[in-house]
């Protein structure tokens, strides 16, 4: 049994930051609320994903797992109001999500979870450094790299936190000391990213007040932040590129 | 050209991007032939430079290598060393092959037939010593390391694939899965639209991917086996039993076990069986190698190709810079990290 209510908005964000990392999923539905794990086809980025049922208006459910093709979801909920309650309702016995929104009712068919990638495992990194910062400065790093470059260095030196970019010909750095940082863990880090991933990964984070990295060296980083007012939260763990040796 | 086994083989379908982040070792005779072979004008004659030297295994090399890397592959080069001494009459063959195939052109295209010329020219091919010091210099200035093989390259690669040093051995003959191979790739290098030979037919080449273990298995027969079958049908090394096709070498060897006992059961002779089947088990390999990819080296590729063998300037830049696109940082998955 699944039924809730949820603000449109609030949930098209939520979905949005996952859909950054895959098309299909497979939802946990808990009675404390739902959560879901999953790697890009690549194997190069995972997120993490929990809405708790604070975050929803009503919310009652046992536990299942349904498998969702987000675009479906993202279609639907890009029609919807902001401010509009989005109602759901799981029809068990034929794989069927009843959605309610703006005066439409629709009925998505669910995915069969089993065709569904399985949810990894989440690797225990040892992480040295920790950096938590503002998400629209994030945002505007990532941006500014993308101009010139396809990824971006990440690193801790000392009590500086660094993002930097080289293009050919150009190149352009961010650096944010502890002032201009809500936290910082100092520690040895130093990893490259990809700017295809990072720049879908942080485009939720404009909104987001801390967002959380953890850092080390040419390892992955790990990105977090809360979604739904503090009721949910993602993180993403994306692989680093390193130097062919 | 090695053994003709393929159609006992369990072949898989495979992109290109599948492969990414794998080292792949290729045999590079194997590979300088195809190219040598492939890479014609229309009336057969391979590319050349204005002095007249042929260039059809640099421009394979150069563009071919550059897409491979492009999608994440290592590559790596096994070079031959010296054949085994029981090769001598297959290489003598090859020869005689050859020199009746030039032979054959030079008249076709003395009559304007140019469809066989076209087929006696890649008949004709041959890797020779400047063929394979050019490519062995080409690798350098690319970037791309290349390992040299004691004896058979196939053998060097299976090796290396073994010792967990490759991911796979890229090659078109089925020898490497005498060697040991556990996983073999072949038209690797030669994906796309391929004229089929003999014909004026287009076809789709696409890479396939065979894994010896599953051969095995849907066989029912061991390497050993395998082996075994690969001598009945014949091998480099000797001529296989008359009438003995792969199907029939398969039947035989499950039926009696192994070569000796259908050689009984056959009254037929295999000269030297021991000593082939040895140098499949036992190959003569070496663990002195180092594999290490670079950068590319613009300036030297330039000199190279554009300025003594007059490759087009624009378009070895752009493969250069393919190359040193990917020879930077490369992106790693997750799995590392569990």
């Amino acid at each position: 049994m699944f039924k809730a209510a949820i603000n449109a908005e609030l949930l098209r964000d939520a979905i949005a930051a996952l859909a950054v990392i895959v098309d299909e999923v497979r939802f946990k539905i808990k009675p404390e609320g739902i959560s879901v794990k999953a790697v890009d086809p690549a194997n190069v980025a995972m997120g993490i994903f929990e809405l708790g049922s604070s975050a929803f208006e009503e919310y009652s459910a046992d536990e299942s797992e349904i498998g969702v093709d987000l675009n479906k979801i993202m279609d639907l909920l890009g029609i919807a109001d902001k401010s509009d309650t989005v109602r759901m309702e799981l029809e068990e016995s034929n794989h069927k999500l009843l959605i309610d929104v703006g005066g439409l009712s629709y009925t998505l068919s669910l995915l069969d979870p089993s065709t569904i990638r399985a949810e990894p495992r989440v690797p225990q990194l040892e992480l040295p450094a920790k950096v938590v910062l503002n998400g629209a400065d994030l945002r505007r790093a990532v941006k500014a790299a993308e101009k010139i470059s396809d990824h971006l260095l990440m690193g801790v030196s000392e009590d500086t936190f660094y993002m930097e970019a080289k293009g050919d010909t150009d190149q352009v750095r961010l650096e944010m000391g502890r002032d201009q940082l809500i936290d910082l863990k100092a520690g040895e880090a130093c990893s490259l990213f990809s700017l295809d991933y990072l720049t879908d990964i942080v485009k939720p984070t404009n909104k987001v007040n801390e967002v959380t990295l953890s850092l080390g060296k040419d390892f992955p980083i790990f990105i977090d932040f809360e979604i739904a007012n503090g009721a949910g939260r993602i993180s993403y763990l994306l692989a680093p590129r390193i130097e062919s040796d | 050209m090695g053994t003709d086994i393929g159609d006992l083989l369990q072949k898989r379908k495979v992109e290109f991007s599948d492969l990414a982040n794998q080292v792949v070792a290729i045999d590079a005779f194997n590979t300088l032939h195809q190219f040598l072979s492939i890479i014609r004008q229309r009336d057969g004659n391979p590319l050349v430079d204005s002095a007249g030297r042929v260039t059809s295994h640099l421009s394979g090399l150069l563009y071919r290598t550059a897409s491979l890397v492009e999608v994440g592959i290592k590559p790596l080069f096994v070079f031959d060393g010296k054949p085994p001494a029981l090769k001598s009459e297959t290489l003598n063959k090859r020869k005689e092959v050859r020199e009746s195939s030039r032979e054959k052109w030079e008249n076709a295209k003395a009559v304007g037939d140019l469809e066989s010329a076209y087929r006696y020219a890649q008949a004709s091919s041959k890797v020779n010593q400047e063929i394979i010091e050019d490519s062995k210099y080409l690798l350098s200035a690319m970037g791309i390391p290349f390992v040299q093989a004691p004896c058979e390259g196939e053998a060097q690669a299976a090796h290396m694939v073994l010792k967990k040093d490759a991911n796979c051995v890229a090659s078109q003959d089925y020898d490497s899965f005498l060697f040991g191979a556990p996983v073999v790739v072949r038209n690797l290098a030669v994906t796309g639209k391929r004229k089929l030979p003999g014909k004026n037919i287009y076809v789709d080449v696409e890479a396939e991917i065979i894994e010896l273990d599953e051969t095995l298995q849907a066989l029912e027969i061991t390497r050993e086996q395998l082996i075994d079958i690969a001598i009945c049908v014949g091998t480099d090394y000797n001529k296989g039993l008359e009438k003995v096709g792969p199907k029939t070498a398969l039947k035989l060897i499950k039926k009696h076990g192994d070569i000796y006992a259908v050689l009984r059961e056959k009254r037929a002779e295999i000269e030297a069986v021991d000593r082939i089947r040895e140098i499949f088990l036992n190959p003569d390999v070496t663990d002195n190698y180092e594999i290490k990819w670079g950068k590319p080296d613009s300036e030297k590729l330039l000199e190279f190709l554009c300025e003594k063998h007059d490759f087009s300037v624009d378009r070895v830049e752009k493969a250069a810079e393919r190359l040193k696109a990917a020879s930077g940082a490369r992106q790693k998955t997750l799995d590392q990290w569990f």
